[in-house]
C-alpha cells in the first residue's frame, strides 16, 4: 500500500510537471531574425523617415513597363519599346500602347 | 561539405504498477545539418570568370530541428478485445540560417576562394553579401485509441490538435479527427478458398502549413531610395500583406477498400476507392491595391476534390523451392477537380481563371492552362493552329467567328488534358536457384505534356536577338519563323519504362573466411517507350509551386538520370 502511494506521487509529481510545462510549450508566436514587422519596426525616428520616404522613392523607379508612369511616357512619343524578334512583342500590348 | 549531427535522447517507462499495461515515454533529438560551399572562377573562366576578373563566392547554410516527443500508452487485453490507447504532445522546432558573400577582382587566382578580402570588388562596391535567419514551430497533442475484437472487427479514432507558428494569429490552431474501421470477413463465413477477406473504411483529416515563415505577418523591407538631408537614403516599404486569419489548409480523406488473399495465398491484393477534399487552399493570388499595400497575398482559397481508384493485385506464378517467380500490378486512377474558387468579396473572372503564364521572351501576357469552377483540373489552354502565314508567322483559328483571329482568351480553347487517365506497375521478382532477377516497370497514360522548348524555340527565326539555337524536333518547319504558343506543341505524355531492373548471384560459404558473396547488376531507367519529344514525359502536378496548373513542361527541366550499377556484397 505504501509502495502504490509513492508511486502515486510520482505520477503526481510527472502531472505536476507537465501542467508547468506546457503553456510554455504552446507559445507559437513568430520570432523574427532577418525580416522586419510591426512588432520590430517603427521604434526610432530613423525607421519612421524611413518608411514615409517610400511615397517618394517610389516616383523614382523606372520599375516595370507595367507601370503607370510607363503607360504615361509610352502613349507618348517620351518612350518606346522596341520588339526584336518575338522579344518584348508580349501579345501586342506595348506596341497597342505607343501606336494609341 | 555538408555536416549533419544528430543528438538523441529516450526514455521509456513500464507503469504497470500504476495501471497494468501502462507505459510512458519521453525523447528529446536535435540533428543539425550545416552545409558550406565555396566556388572560384578563374580568370580564364569563360562562365562568371572573365568578365570578373576572377570571381569567389562562399556560401554557409544551416539547419537545426530540435524535437521533443511525450507519450503516455496504455496496451490491455479483456477477454476477446484488444485496448491500444495513446495520448502525447510533440513539441517541433526549425531553425534556419545562413550567410553568403561573393566578389570578384582578383590580382591572382592563388587563393580561389580562401581570401574574399583581396577581392577589389568590395573596395569598389560591387560586391555582394547577405545573410538570413528564420524559424518555425509545430505544436501537436495527439490522442489515439485501437480497438481490436477477437481479430476480426477492428475501430480506431483519432484526435489530433496541432498549431504552426506560420499562421495567422488568429488561427494557429485546428484539430484534426479520424475515424476507422475494418472487419475481417473470412472469420465471419466458412470459405476454405479464401484466406483473408477485410473491409476496411477510413475518414479524417489532414492539415498543411506554408512552406516559409512570417507570411501573414505586415513584413517592410528596403524599396528604393528617396532623397533626404541632402542625400539618398535608403526608404523601406511594405513587403507583404497581414493576413492574421491565415490557416490551416485541410484535406478531408474517404477510403473504402478490400483486402484479399485466395487459393491459399498465392493470389493476394487490395482495391480501394479514394476522395480527398482539399479546403482553405493556401494558394498566392492577386488582390488589388489599394486596399492592399502588395498586390499578392497567401490566402486560403478554393476547394479542390481528388477522387479515385487504387489497386494492386499480386500472383506467385511459380513458387516450387528452386524456382520462383511472382508478378503483381498496381493501377491507379486520379481526377481532380476545382471545387470552389471564392473568398469572401473576393470573385475571380466568374470562376474562370487564366495561369501558367508562358513567359519571357515575347509571351509574358499568354496564358497556358485554364482553371474553371466545377470543372476539372488540367486543361492545357492555347489557340489552334491554322496555318503559317507567307512572313512566317503562325495563323490561328478564329474560334469564336467574330472574323478575325483576336490574339485573347475568346479565341482559345482547351488544347490538351495535363493529367493521366490512369497510371499502371508491373512487378515482377525471380529467382532461379542462386540467380536473382527483379523487374519495375512503370508508366502513365492519357496525359498530355505542354513542350516549352518548342514553344519557345522551335523556328526557323531567332525567337531572341542573337539566339540561333533552334529546336529540331520531328515536328520542326522550317517555314515558321516565329514563336507563339499554341496547340501543336502540346503532346502526348503516355510512356512505359522499365524504371528498375536488378540482376544478381549469390554464392554460400564460398572459403572458410566468406559466408556470403552477392555480385548483381542494376540499372535505373535503361528502356523507356513514348512518343514526347521533350525532356521528360512524366505527368506535370504542379507548375512553379502552382497546384491548379499542370502539364506544363518548362524549359529548365533536367534530365532524369538513367543509372548503371554494378556491385558486390561480401559477408564475413
Amino acid at each position: 500500500m505504501k509502495n502504490l502511494f509513492i508511486k502515486m506521487k510520482k505520477l503526481m509529481f510527472l502531472i505536476a510537471g507537465m501542467i508547468f510545462i506546457v503553456p510554455a510549450c504552446t507559445n507559437l508566436d513568430e520570432e523574427l531574425y532577418s525580416d522586419l514587422a510591426a512588432e520590430n519596426f517603427f521604434t526610432t525616428e530613423e525607421e519612421n523617415i524611413a518608411a514615409l520616404g517610400q511615397a517618394y522613392s517610389s516616383m523614382t523607379h523606372w520599375g516595370s513597363h507595367t507601370n503607370i508612369w510607363t503607360t504615361n511616357e509610352l502613349s507618348s512619343d517620351e518612350l518606346v519599346i522596341p520588339t526584336r524578334g518575338g522579344d518584348w512583342y508580349d501579345g501586342g500590348i506595348l506596341l497597342e500602347l505607343h501606336q494609341a | 561539405m555538408i555536416t549533419y549531427s544528430l543528438v538523441h535522447l529516450r526514455g521509456t517507462f513500464d507503469l504497470s504498477a500504476i495501471v497494468e499495461g501502462l507505459n510512458a515515454s519521453v525523447s528529446y533529438t536535435r540533428q543539425i545539418t550545416d552545409t558550406e560551399r565555396g566556388q572560384y572562377y578563374n580568370k580564364t573562366s569563360r562562365f562568371r570568370g572573365s568578365d570578373r576578373n576572377g570571381l569567389a563566392v562562399t556560401d554557409n547554410a544551416q539547419f537545426t530541428f530540435d524535437l521533443i516527443e511525450g507519450t503516455l500508452g496504455y496496451n490491455g487485453q479483456t477477454g476477446d478485445l484488444g485496448v491500444n490507447a495513446l495520448v502525447g504532445y510533440s513539441y517541433q522546432e526549425f531553425f534556419n540560417e545562413g550567410y553568403h558573400a561573393e566578389g570578384g577582382d582578383f590580382l591572382t587566382d592563388a587563393f580561389t576562394y580562401h581570401n574574399l578580402g583581396a577581392a577589389a570588388d568590395f573596395n569598389n562596391g560591387l560586391g555582394s553579401v547577405w545573410s538570413y535567419a528564420n524559424s518555425n514551430k509545430l505544436i501537436a497533442g495527439l490522442a489515439r485509441v485501437n480497438l481490436n475484437y477477437d481479430d476480426t472487427y477492428f475501430l480506431n479514432a483519432s484526435l489530433r490538435y496541432e498549431g504552426s507558428s506560420r499562421f495567422g494569429a488568429n488561427n494557429k490552431w485546428a484539430a484534426f479527427y479520424g475515424v476507422g474501421a475494418g472487419v475481417s470477413l473470412h472469420n465471419l463465413i466458412d470459405v476454405s478458398t479464401i484466406d483473408n477477406l477485410k473491409l476496411r473504411l477510413s475518414y479524417g483529416q489532414t492539415g498543411n502549413e506554408p512552406g516559409s515563415s512570417y507570411i501573414s505577418l505586415q513584413r517592410f523591407g528596403p524599396s528604393g531610395n528617396f532623397y533626404y538631408n541632402g542625400a539618398y537614403t535608403s526608404s523601406y516599404g511594405p513587403t507583404s500583406n497581414a493576413n492574421p486569419d491565415l490557416a490551416w489548409e485541410i484535406a478531408t480523406h474517404l477510403n473504402v477498400g478490400v483486402d484479399f488473399a485466395v487459393l491459399n495465398s498465392k493470389l493476394y491484393g487490395a482495391v480501394e476507392y479514394f476522395t480527398r477534399e482539399t479546403k482553405d487552399q493556401l494558394l498566392s493570388v492577386n488582390v488589388p491595391v489599394p486596399p492592399n499595400l502588395v498586390g499578392q497575398t497567401l490566402l486560403n482559397i478554393g476547394t479542390t476534390k481528388n477522387t479515385g481508384i487504387e489497386a494492386n493485385v499480386n500472383y506467385n506464378v511459380i513458387d516450387n523451392g528452386n524456382i520462383n517467380w511472382s508478378t503483381g500490378i498496381v493501377f491507379g486512377t486520379n481526377t481532380s477537380e476545382l471545387v470552389s474558387w471564392t473568398k469572401d468579396d473576393l470573385t475571380f473572372g466568374g470562376g474562370v481563371l487564366y495561369r501558367a503564364g508562358m513567359g519571357s521572351p515575347g509571351q509574358s501576357g499568354v496564358s497556358l492552362v485554364r482553371v474553371v469552377e466545377g470543372e476539372t483540373l488540367g486543361q492545357i489552354w492555347g489557340p489552334r493552329f491554322e496555318g503559317i502565314a507567307s512572313d512566317g508567322t503562325f495563323q490561328f483559328a478564329d474560334l469564336d467567328g467574330d472574323g478575325s483571329y483576336c490574339n485573347c482568351d475568346d479565341d482559345r480553347e482547351v488544347i490538351g488534358n495535363g493529367l493521366p487517365d490512369f497510371t499502371l506497375g508491373w512487378n515482377n521478382s525471380i529467382t532461379i536457384g542462386d540467380l536473382d532477377i527483379s523487374m519495375f516497370w512503370n508508366g502513365e497514360f492519357g496525359h498530355d505534356i505542354f513542350n516549352s522548348y518548342r514553344g519557345f524555340y522551335e523556328n526557323a527565326g531567332p525567337t531572341v536577338v542573337g539566339n540561333w539555337n533552334v529546336v529540331n524536333t520531328s515536328y520542326f518547319n522550317s517555314d515558321l519563323k516565329a514563336a507563339a504558343a499554341n496547340n501543336t506543341h502540346v503532346e502526348d505524355g503516355t510512356y512505359f519504362e522499365l524504371n528498375n531492373i536488378t540482376v544478381g548471384y549469390n554464392l554460400k560459404d564460398v572459403t572458410k573466411f566468406m559466408r556470403n558473396l552477392r555480385v548483381y547488376v542494376s540499372a535505373q531507367r535503361p528502356i523507356m517507350f513514348t512518343n514526347y519529344e521533350g525532356v521528360d514525359p512524366v505527368s506535370r502536378w504542379t507548375d512553379y509551386g502552382d497546384p491548379l496548373s499542370q502539364g506544363i513542361e518548362r524549359r529548365e527541366t533536367y534530365f532524369r538520370a538513367r543509372t548503371f550499377t554494378v556491385g558486390v556484397n561480401i559477408t564475413l
